[in-house]
């Protein structure tokens, strides 16, 4: 089972500017493959593309709301 | 966020990190994310959000499979709706999530509709009812104390709904729990214990849905420049105070405060009365009852026991400007 997100980047450990929010769009090959697998995460910046590629796949999406320095 | 539909997209704006867990045709399966006013990453953990995938995972198959039904959609909401972020913000920059929160709650303070105890106090905490959770678990309970131990929680509960909403995750507890209006005296929680599940109804203490408000910087608050603890029954009573009464001794005056002028109380002063207000039922807490009852940058009356004597005192607050 396959994962389409939308989001920026899941940051183990990592602690986020304050700043800017954004929402970022990305494909994520398997659960825990995403988590494990980081750096192979593709994030798709762009919500309609993904809902579009989710829809081709007929993968979930995972949507990130996130700060960006 | 600016092509964001942000009505379907709801959530606590003040968090840093944030998911939503769905599908093409824009069904949302959960939310993951969530925090407290101690800390942006008490709820973000590697575990739970692995528990969260593969529950996205499952939920996705009954989806394709026609065994969820389709939810539905808020009315569209985007940041262009609301009129002075339009104005000041979308022709400059990005539009940040904080930002939006802070302006919608202005332009609900100049309608006049401006809830700050829903609003401006968003997401209350779930450890003031006693819910302690094993965060990594997702909604298992770790430690039930107060309400909620009186209501019948107990450790190792899974949480799976609020008020009769389904809950995944702690980002569906923390958001459904908070659409709860600010006038409820119980909320009802289900557990799955044993292979069934139980509706427990937990009685809200006062104030339930008081959260720190530090990590939010509302233009809409008041900066009163002084903090304080409210007296107990017994020193209200000797000092002739309502007992329901907001009455609170001044613990400390910010030096800025004190600097600009902004008033001229002192440490050990017993500030009674607002403007005349004595009793607020939402609080007993004077600082809570300034920050909801007045309006940013404006100033108010309060009426002070120092030293055995009762006097009044001109108390000016100020408005934050935000990060615009």
């Amino acid at each position: 089972m396959q994962f389409e997100t939308a989001t920026g980047r899941l940051a183990a450990g990592r602690r986020p500017a304050i700043s800017f929010m954004a929402a970022h769009l990305t494909l994520m090959a398997t659960c825990a493959i995403g988590l494990a697998q980081e750096p192979e995460i593709e994030w798709i910046n762009n919500y309609p593309a993904a809902i579009a590629r989710a829809e081709a796949t007929g993968k979930p999406l995972f949507l990130e709301f996130r700060c960006v320095p | 966020m600016t092509g964001i539909d942000i009505g379907l997209f709801d959530y606590d704006r003040h968090n840093a990190l944030y998911y939503f867990i769905m599908n093409a045709d824009e069904h949302l399966y959960m939310r993951y994310g969530g925090r407290d006013a101690r800390s942006a990453d008490s709820y973000l953990d590697l575990d739970s959000l692995e528990i969260a995938l593969k529950m996205g995972l499952e939920r996705h198959e009954l989806y394709k499979q026609g065994r969820i039904e389709r939810q539905a959609r808020p009315e569209p909401f985007f940041p262009r709706d609301i009129p002075q972020l339009k104005k000041e913000i979308l022709p400059r920059r990005c539009t940040e999530c904080h930002l939006i929160a802070d302006y919608q709650a202005q332009e609900a303070e100049r309608a006049g509709t401006l809830d700050k105890r829903r609003e401006m106090y968003r997401s209350p905490d779930i450890r003031t009812i006693g819910i302690e959770l094993d965060v990594p678990k997702g909604l298992v309970v770790k430690e039930a104390t107060d309400a909620a131990k009186r209501a019948g929680m107990k450790p190792g509960d899974v949480i799976v709904g609020v008020n009769g909403t389904p809950t995944l995750t702690f980002g569906d507890l923390q958001y459904f729990y908070d659409q709860m209006s600010r006038d409820s005296e119980q909320a009802r929680i289900s557990v799955a214990r044993n292979g069934a599940t139980k509706e427990l109804v937990i009685d809200l203490p006062q104030q339930w849905w008081w959260t720190d408000l530090d990590h939010r910087f509302w233009s809409v608050e008041p900066i009163i420049g002084f903090s304080s603890r409210p007296l107990s029954a017994r020193e209200k009573k000797k000092h002739g105070f309502d007992a329901a009464g907001f009455a609170s001794e001044v613990t400390h005056v910010n030096r800025g405060a004190w600097m600009g002028r902004w008033n001229d109380l002192r440490v050990g002063d017993i500030v009674y009365s607002i403007d005349g207000v004595e009793v607020n039922a939402a609080t007993q807490s004077c600082e809570t009852h300034i920050r909801l009852a007045v309006t940013a940058g404006a100033p108010f009356a309060a009426n002070v026991l120092r030293h055995g004597a009762r006097m009044q005192v001109r108390i000016r607050t100020r408005r934050r400007s935000y990060r615009k």
